[in-house]
């Protein structure tokens, strides 16, 4: 059976030449997913994602003046 | 006597009819109440009033919208007027200007008119080694002129995908909303 490999800036690597990692952000604006693969020898980052899920937007105020 | 019987019963029936004009909590029932109108907000949101004379519009067919990402360096907010390319990110298949999207049709809760993209704004497979923080959202089809800008907490991205998914799109948290 063949290993798998991901892709990487460096092309498609063994992914067990790398550590994979994840980390969360929890904001009252959004939540942010990061997900890093770095080479096991070098430390380098050769992969790197990252998800954001709004969690609202914007609102502007409609204001109006008396008369 | 017999007068001040009169003038009790007359009293009484003024009392009466002002009574009929006031509700349970006794406050006067006007039948108008000032509100920028909760129609007006939607209407805006689908370019029905012009109150310039510069504006022009082509069709009646939604305009098209791009979402362009922008360094952590850059200097876009409130005062942003249209896209620029300056402080625009740049990397391994990321076409400058962004992606393109749609918007759900405006529509109101409440007296709340509000939209949101109909999906998540996605790159895939880009390499952005410089930190980035915000994205764009303008329309490419009225001189790429700006709508809004949306933070999210700097980034880089190697070989991978970003994403922005979108909040729930209702009154309290659509990404565009006009109370």
């Amino acid at each position: 059976m063949s290993e798998p490999l991901i892709y990487t800036k460096y092309g498609n690597v063994p992914v067990s030449t790398l550590e994979h990692y994840v980390a969360w952000e929890d904001t009252p604006e959004y939540v942010k997913f990061r997900e890093v693969y770095k080479d096991k020898a070098t430390g380098e980052v050769v992969k790197e994602s990252a998800h954001v899920l709004a969690r609202r937007g914007t609102q502007m105020g409609a204001e109006q003046s008396q008369l | 006597m017999k007068l001040r019987n009169i003038f009790a019963r007359q009293i009484e029936a003024a009392h009466r009819h002002v009574l009929n004009y006031m509700g349970a909590a006794g406050m006067m029932l006007f039948a108008n109440t000032q509100a920028i109108c909760t129609s007006f907000k939607v209407e805006v949101l689908n370019g029905h009033h012009a109150f310039g004379t510069s504006v022009t519009r082509a069709g009646t067919g939604a305009d098209g919208f791009k979402a362009a990402l922008y360094l952590a360096s850059a200097t876009v907010n409130a005062s942003t007027t249209a896209y620029n390319a300056t402080g625009e990110v740049s990397g391994t298949n990321y076409a400058a200007g962004g992606t393109a999207f749609t918007w759900t049709a405006p529509t109101s809760t409440g007296t709340t008119a509000f939209a949101t993209p109909s999906a998540s704004i996605s790159w895939t497979n880009v390499t952005l080694s410089t930190a980035f923080d915000a994205v764009l959202l303008y329309n490419t089809t009225q001189g790429n002129k700006a709508v809004a800008v949306y933070t999210f907490g700097s980034q880089t991205v190697t070989a991978g995908n970003f994403t922005l998914t979108m909040p729930t799109n209702d009154a309290a948290t659509g990404l565009l909303r006009i109370a």
